[in-house]
């Protein structure tokens, strides 16, 4: 006669399974379900011989006496029973043996399953696995994903606290010892999904501080190839990763760094199609990106959708940090710049150099923005804008506040929903050019001879846009260029030509000759 | 009357400086003005619309009255990463 109704079992011996299906005997019972859990002779297209089970046992058994009671309940089944190996085992040994009786087959078999896959899921079991070719290597046998579909977050067992349990506790236990960390800190990083976007100089360092600081869920949307180029900042990649599409090496970067985190690879770029999904799934988004359309999209999705966006940008040895917080007086960027400058007058990483602890310090700022709002700590840089210079260390705290002019955020705002693009990269606007960033460009006319009388332009070259071709230009496309038009159509057209040959200096003048006219009218005044 | 102000540069017009910091004298009684001296001083590429002037910590107007002793950073946006 059994005396238990529900029994967890941890055993060094070798599993006496038909004496334990027949203490499950129950003249009440028609069912008794039993599940076997073998050790096969491959894993992961590996040749194993034998393995090893390490088993925490005081958590083991306390988390597996609760597994069994929620399946008892769940199910109403008179009894249960399961028993998980510890020690050595060769192939064919039985691992894990679950049996369950109740009055019919139907709740024996779903109780069953439920134990094994909970089990699978939850217990703080290692394994050691021991391979044909001589080597050995530690598998955590906690499958974050092998939850049995009827079990939910919250119950029974919490997946915060409790499941930090022996070898994900002492990864973390020197920030949990932090008071203000503790366990409770811990567990609201386990639950926190943190989107970064951009797995480059940036997202590399925040990245791995993230992972490494035990975040929960991390999303990586990236859409790009690794080149040689990227090396010497982007610290997630190996050397062997050149040609693999980065979020796929990231992603699995930070799977090696923290096994106990789940990583999300969003192989897309980040424009007003992606970004609404993607800022419904996660709490916090990152900006690692490195151009200024970007930057503003993710900046005005943080208004939109409600999400704080962390947002660090690099020139040289420069960088600015600043926190949008939707729910902050503090603003947005639109509220100090109310829109992006024209691509090509500030100049990006690939034009200017960048030396890679630039973007490694600020990443990792980054990751500190993110850890402090997950943990609720003081001194989010929300009211702020931080700038440093890493040649000289100085550094400042610029005090920021909502704009009540701003487009997006003001009183009256006139942005209410992502664009896709707000000035094209290639067109510079007179309001852009002082006498000298004009001085820069050589200036080519492309208007035909007989309208240059209006607006005439004296310095510049002549290239009338009937005999255009983009493949043999009659000037030095390779320096920087202004094409100028009538009303800046026809440049648009030659700018894009040219562009699509490869030639990335050229700009065409918006407004056309006429602009350009009353720009030297002014400097001569 | 002339002020002293710290003018302080960064990214881009720290480069057209070819400095960080400096302390001078200055006529301009507003930002706008003292930015449009520096401008055609130093050859700045920047109109003044796509740059933002912080005083004193702050982030200001560029309408707003200068004072001795100020501390002015000019602060272009930046985008690299």
């Amino acid at each position: 006669m059994r005396e238990f109704t529900s029994r967890f079992e941890i055993s060094g011996e070798t599993l006496d399974i038909r004496g334990l299906a027949a203490s499950l005997t129950d003249r009440t019972a028609g069912a008794l379900a039993s599940f076997e859990g073998w050790v096969r002779d491959h894993n992961d297209g590996r040749q194993v011989d034998g393995l090893d089970y390490e088993i925490f046992a005081p958590l083991a058994l306390a988390e597996g006496k609760a597994i069994l009671d929620e399946a008892r309940q769940k199910y109403n089944v008179n009894a249960i029973r399961a028993v998980h190996r510890q020690g050595m085992l060769a192939i064919g040994d039985c691992a894990v043996w679950v049996g369950v009786v109740s009055a019919h087959r139907d709740e024996a078999f779903r109780a069953c399953r439920y134990v094994i896959d909970e089990v699978k899921h939850r217990l703080p079991i290692w394994k050691k696995e021991h391979y044909r070719d001589g080597a050995a290597e530690w598998v955590n046998c906690q499958h974050p994903g092998a939850a049995h579909a009827d079990h939910a977050r919250g119950e029974g067992h919490s997946h915060v606290n409790e499941a930090l349990v022996f070898a994900e506790a002492d990864f973390y236990a020197r920030q949990i010892r932090l008071p203000e960390v503790g366990a409770e800190g811990q567990a609201k990083l386990k639950a926190a999904q943190v989107l970064i976007v951009g797995a480059g100089g940036l997202g590399s360092p925040a990245g791995l501080m993230l992972a490494a600081a035990g975040v929960g869920t991390i999303g990586i949307l990236e859409f790009d190839i690794l080149e040689a180029s990227n090396l010497h900042r982007q610290v997630l990649y190996a050397a062997a990763d050149v040609g693999q599409p980065k979020a796929d090496m990231a992603a699995k970067r930070l799977k090696a760094q923290n096994p106990f985190i789940d990583v999300k690879i969003h192989a897309a770029k980040a424009d007003a199609e992606t970004l609404p999904a993607l800022f419904g799934q996660y709490d916090i988004v990152l900006d690692c990106t490195d151009n200024f359309a970007t930057k503003y999209l993710l900046a005005d999705a943080a208004i939109l959708y409600g999400v704080p966006v962390v947002q660090a940008s690099i020139h040289r040895f420069e960088g600015q940090l600043l926190t949008i917080d939707p729910r902050s007086d503090g603003g947005c960027l639109r509220c100090l710049w109310p829109a992006p400058p024209p691509e090509g007058l500030i100049g990006n990483c690939a034009e200017v150099g960048v030396l890679g602890v630039t973007p490694g310090l600020f990443g990792t700022l980054q990751a500190s923005e993110a850890l402090k709002i997950i943990l609720g700590l003081p001194g989010v840089l929300s009211r702020q804008l931080l700038i440093m210079d890493a040649l000289s260390l100085d550094t400042r705290k610029i005090a920021r506040s909502k704009d009540a002019d701003c487009p997006l955020c003001g009183t009256h705002p006139t942005i209410h929903a992502l664009q896709q693009r707000e000035n094209t990269a290639h067109e510079l606007d007179v309001a852009d050019l002082t006498p000298e960033a004009l001085a820069r460009f050589r200036i080519v006319d492309l208007r035909e001879a007989e309208e240059r009388l209006e607006y005439p332009l004296p310095l510049a070259h002549h290239a009338p846009f009937t005999k255009f071709d983009a493949t043999k230009p009659t000037f030095d496309a390779s320096k920087p260029v202004l094409l100028v038009c009538a009303q800046g159509r026809r440049s648009q057209s030659a700018t894009q030509q040219l562009r699509a040959q490869g030639w990335n200096d050229v700009f065409s003048l918006i407004g056309g000759a006429k602009a350009l006219a009353h720009l030297f009218h002014q400097a001569a005044e | 009357m002339t002020l002293p102000v710290r003018l302080e540069y960064f990214a881009l017009l720290r480069e057209q400086r070819g400095l960080g910091a400096e302390t001078v004298q200055t006529a301009a009684s507003t930002a706008r003005d003292l930015y449009r001296e520096l401008a055609s001083a130093h050859g700045f590429t920047l109109a003044a619309e796509r740059v933002r002037v912080a005083i004193n910590n702050e982030f200001a107007s560029w309408d707003r009255p200068l004072a001795a002793n100020d501390t002015i950073v000019f602060i272009p946006p930046v985008a690299g990463g």
